[in-house]
């Protein structure tokens, strides 16, 4: 899983949870900002994917299962497309903490995968 | 009500419903791993401990579907989800003081759901209160 790239997404997924609630406490409607974090959650869990892919193929494993952490990160790629979906279907401030919800639902998941893997 | 306020406060209503049904779509998620995940290492404790994770995965699975709907019917099936949840969650929550062998009862309403920052406790409140000013909303 690399622990840098793990603490690199937490961070990234902290953050997106973080802004995406100001933006929705000072009733912006859903802009870059907000969904851009979320973008960059979603390219980390993909680069997330292929360093785990790889690192597996040479024989890596996950100490607590290495079906249910994939199963975590399969799960998690799909959570800021639908979060992003759902929140742009009505662009008021609310939307906004629809991607907190997603941003820290990834976030929540990070923590169990790594748990999961070393 | 003046009419601005009715808009504002529908408004208002309708994005904190879509922040509720994405807060439960999470919970089905959570809860319909934990059942499938129980069904397969859990097999010896049949069918007690699954069944109470199926149902806990399925009520949060009906109230996300239904609860933003437009549709009277479907938000009063929303109702019923919440009060099976709000007494799911009591009652699984407070036999955790009584019942020692923890196995059976290892839910999302475990302890209140603790593990999930209560919210399995506060998540079914909240939904009722929507519903109720959805309705009071819809009467004017």
């Amino acid at each position: 899983m690399f622990e840098f790239w793990y603490f690199t997404q937490l961070a990234v997924a902290a953050t997106a949870t973080l802004l995406t609630l100001v933006l929705g406490l000072a009733k912006r409607s859903p802009n870059f900002f907000g969904l851009g974090s979320l973008a960059l959650i979603e390219l980390g869990l993909i680069v997330q994917l292929v360093i785990s892919i790889s690192v597996s193929l040479g024989g890596a494993e996950a100490s607590h299962g290495q079906f249910e952490f994939f199963t975590y990160l399969a799960v998690a790629l799909l959570i800021p497309v639908l979060a992003v979906f759902w929140a742009l279907l009505e662009r008021a401030y609310w939307s906004n903490f629809v991607l907190a919800v997603g941003a820290f639902t990834v976030l929540v998941m990070l923590v169990r995968m790594h748990t999961l893997w070393f | 009500m003046p009419k601005e306020t009715n808009a504002s406060e529908s408004a208002k209503n309708s994005g904190f419903s879509r922040v509720l049904v994405a807060v439960y779509a999470v919970f089905a998620l959570a809860a319909s791993g934990r059942a499938v995940f129980e069904l397969f290492t859990k097999f010896d404790l049949a069918p007690f401990s699954y069944s109470l994770s199926a149902a806990s995965a399925l009520i949060y699975l009906v109230v996300a579907a239904t609860l933003s709907s437009k549709s009277a019917k479907l938000r009063n099936i929303a109702r019923v989800a919440l009060w099976f949840e709000l007494v799911g969650v009591v009652s699984v929550g407070t036999a955790g003081f009584f019942v020692f062998e923890l196995n059976h009862f290892h839910t999302v309403w475990w302890f209140y759901g603790a593990a999930y920052a209560c919210l399995p406790l506060v998540l079914p409140i909240f939904g009722l209160f929507y519903l109720r000013r959805q309705s009071r909303l819809a009467a004017n």
